[in-house]
């Protein structure tokens, strides 16, 4: 495997006045150069969490990152100062944040905007610069480009606002983009259209996509690689292909829709839920609604495990091999 | 055409539109617009005082005792003073000195008050324990009563009232800023503007500042009128410009031996305070509408 992007044992607590809560606890993820790998999960499983952390723009009296690695190129973004990691921020990894609506800044033009990003990171004289934004524009394929250089955002739709976000979160040429929920707030017809631009762009650019999104159909559309997060840990990764035809881990079987939930099942989560019996009290922190669990769930906390050579699931069942013959059977 | 131009040309027009936009929305306030006429008229009295005034040699010295204490006429459009001064010419330049130190005031205020606030509100924790607690210290007078103490304390002189002024007006701006960047910070903009490599002070003055400023400038607006009040007020105490400064308070003040005989003399600058504390509030509050959408009307 190559080591482009490289997560390595990597725990995020946060503090709160119940005391400390494990956020991310991610023991290996790997991207390699030029693929687009979707993390999917829940609200509230730690996908923001883990896009933050790599940039190191986490809220740091609450996050605190107890221990592990980011590896980028051969570098530990979370060894780095604070002067060297400003210097990886937009100009080898950047960001699309999730709202475009308030992404962007209401008092300057989008011109602006870019220019100043430009500016300050390429030292362009003014002309450059502006330039520079005209083709970025073009790039994400805005409409009347000149006009829209000097526009402000409010007079932008959302899907405007998400390209020009796109164009300045590319615009210092960054070989790493980490899109959390780019899609978010958008309606379907230009959700379609953001994903089809970050897929052309990928393709045109070469950079590496991390894509969050809490859809799973959106990340099949995007990414050759998923990786399921569920309370922090990766529960599942695989190609596309496998995780859409062959899931294993229960948790992403009811992700992705192809099992009803059982009435017994629901009735076992119900009373636990009486007894205020929670995940965090079993070592699988799935242990609760799951619809498959064993003793073993109870006491042993599962790894990930190889299935095939690019399929690993976090379960026991996938240990012991159990998987069940319903999975092989469900073609989409 | 060339490249170059169009660009200009585009973003000229642009900024013609915003002006336009202002414009439309003050006009849609007739106080407002009336007000801001009024502090234009002002201005321009304030700059051409010395020129326009009739009696140029009465704005200081000069003593006439045949004139004295003479009701408002065709010479003495105001009336006279006790020494035979011509009131008019008296309260015309009384408008530049009034105006010279409010706006002086509210400038030095601003410049004191607004990068304090900015990085008590960027810098949370100690840097901003400090600067809040000292900005504390200052607000738990009332400004008037702090003023007189500084003013009281350096010696009363016009430019001492300014800098008491100064020193009492300052702590409201930076609560204000820093009330504003502290919501502002979190934004998700800001956080964009951090992930992609901008350095904190770019963040600070570029991203935060324009978008907390407007609140700011309805404050200063609402200020000027405010300073100039309270000017007068220390004027009036004897604490702010001494004699023969024709300052609007320090005329009433001396007036008040003479309030029975001779009405005229202190009620022309009386009024002269009151048009332009009036105006300057209802500017203010004018730009609290058009700069905040939230209540716009239309």
């Amino acid at each position: 495997m190559s080591n482009y992007f490289e997560i390595k044992d990597l725990k995020i607590n946060f503090e709160t006045s119940e005391g400390i809560k494990n956020v991310i606890n991610i023991n290996e993820l790997n991207l390699h150069k030029g693929e687009t790998l979707g993390v999917v999960g829940e609200s509230g499983s730690g996908k923001s969490v883990l896009a933050m952390s790599i940039l190191r723009i986490l809220p740091s009296p609450p996050a605190l990152i107890e221990r592990g690695e980011v590896i980028f190129k051969g570098r530990d973004l979370l060894k780095l100062r604070e002067n060297e990691i400003q210097k990886v921020r937009g100009k080898d990894i950047s960001m699309i944040f999730q709202d475009p609506m308030s992404t962007l800044n209401p008092v300057f033009t989008v011109g602006q905007q870019i220019m100043n990003v430009v500016r300050h990171n390429k030292h362009l004289s003014k002309k450059n610069a502006e330039e520079e934004a005209l083709k970025m524009i073009k790039l994400v394929k805005l409409p009347d480009a000149k006009n829209t250089l000097h526009k402000y955002p409010n007079e932008l739709s959302g899907g405007q606002r998400q390209r020009v976000i796109i164009a300045i979160a590319l615009s210092c040429g960054a070989e790493l983009l980490i899109a959390d929920e780019p899609t978010r707030n958008l309606d379907v017809t230009i959700q379609a259209g953001i994903l089809k631009l970050i897929n052309e762009l990928k393709k045109e650019l070469k950079i590496t996509v991390l894509f969050i999104a809490n859809n799973v159909n959106i990340v099949f559309i995007v990414s050759g690689r998923v990786a399921v997060l569920y309370r922090g840990k990766i529960i599942e990764v695989g190609t596309s292909q496998e995780i859409k035809r062959k899931p294993i881990h229960p948790y992403t079987r009811r992700l992705l829709g192809i099992t009803p939930v059982d009435r017994k099942i629901s009735n076992l989560i119900k009373a636990d839920f009486k007894k205020e019996i929670s995940s965090d009290d079993f070592a699988c922190s799935y242990f609760c609604k799951c619809e498959k669990r064993m003793e073993i769930c109870k006491k042993n906390s599962p790894t990930l495990t190889r299935v095939s050579n690019t399929h690993w699931v976090n379960c026991h069942r996938a240990i012991n091999r159990e998987v069940d013959n319903e999975s092989s059977s469900i073609s989409h | 055409m060339s490249k170059k131009s169009i660009y200009f040309n585009v973003l000229m027009k642009r900024k013609l539109e915003t002006l336009k936009e202002y414009l439309y929305l003050l006009k849609q306030n007739k106080l407002t617009f009336a007000a801001l006429i009024i502090i234009l008229f002002l201005i321009i009295i304030a700059i051409i005082a010395p020129i326009i005034a009739p009696f140029p040699s009465h704005i200081y010295g000069s003593v006439n005792p045949q004139d004295k204490l003479l009701p408002p006429s065709q010479v003495y459009l105001f009336g006279t003073d006790e020494m035979g001064r011509d009131i008019f010419s008296r309260v015309l330049y009384g408008t530049r000195i009034s105006l010279l130190a409010s706006l002086t005031s509210v400038v030095m205020g601003l410049l004191i008050g607004v990068p304090l606030g900015l990085m008590a509100g960027f810098y949370s924790g100690f840097i901003d324990e400090i600067i809040m607690r000292i900005a504390d210290m200052f607000l738990s007078f009332p400004p008037l009563l702090l003023a007189m103490a500084i003013a009281a304390f350096l010696g009363p002189s016009l430019q001492n009232a300014v800098i008491a002024l100064i020193i009492s007006w300052w702590p409201w701006y930076t609560r204000l800023v820093r009330g504003q960047v502290v919501s502002i910070k979190e934004r998700e903009f800001v956080r964009a503007a951090h992930a992609i490599g901008t350095p904190s002070w770019q963040i600070m003055f570029k991203h935060i500042l324009p978008n907390c400023i407007s609140p700011v400038i309805v404050q200063a607006s609402l200020d000027l009128g405010g300073i100039i009040l309270t000017l007068a007020a220390l004027s009036f105490l004897g604490l702010g410009a001494q004699a023969p400064i024709p300052e609007w308070g320090l005329i009433i003040n001396t007036s008040r031996t003479y309030f029975l005989k001779a009405w005229w003399y202190g009620i022309f600058p009386g009024m002269a305070i009151f048009i332009t504390v009036l105006c300057f509030n209802l500017l203010g509050d004018g730009l609290r509408e058009v700069l905040d959408p939230k209540t716009k009307k239309y």
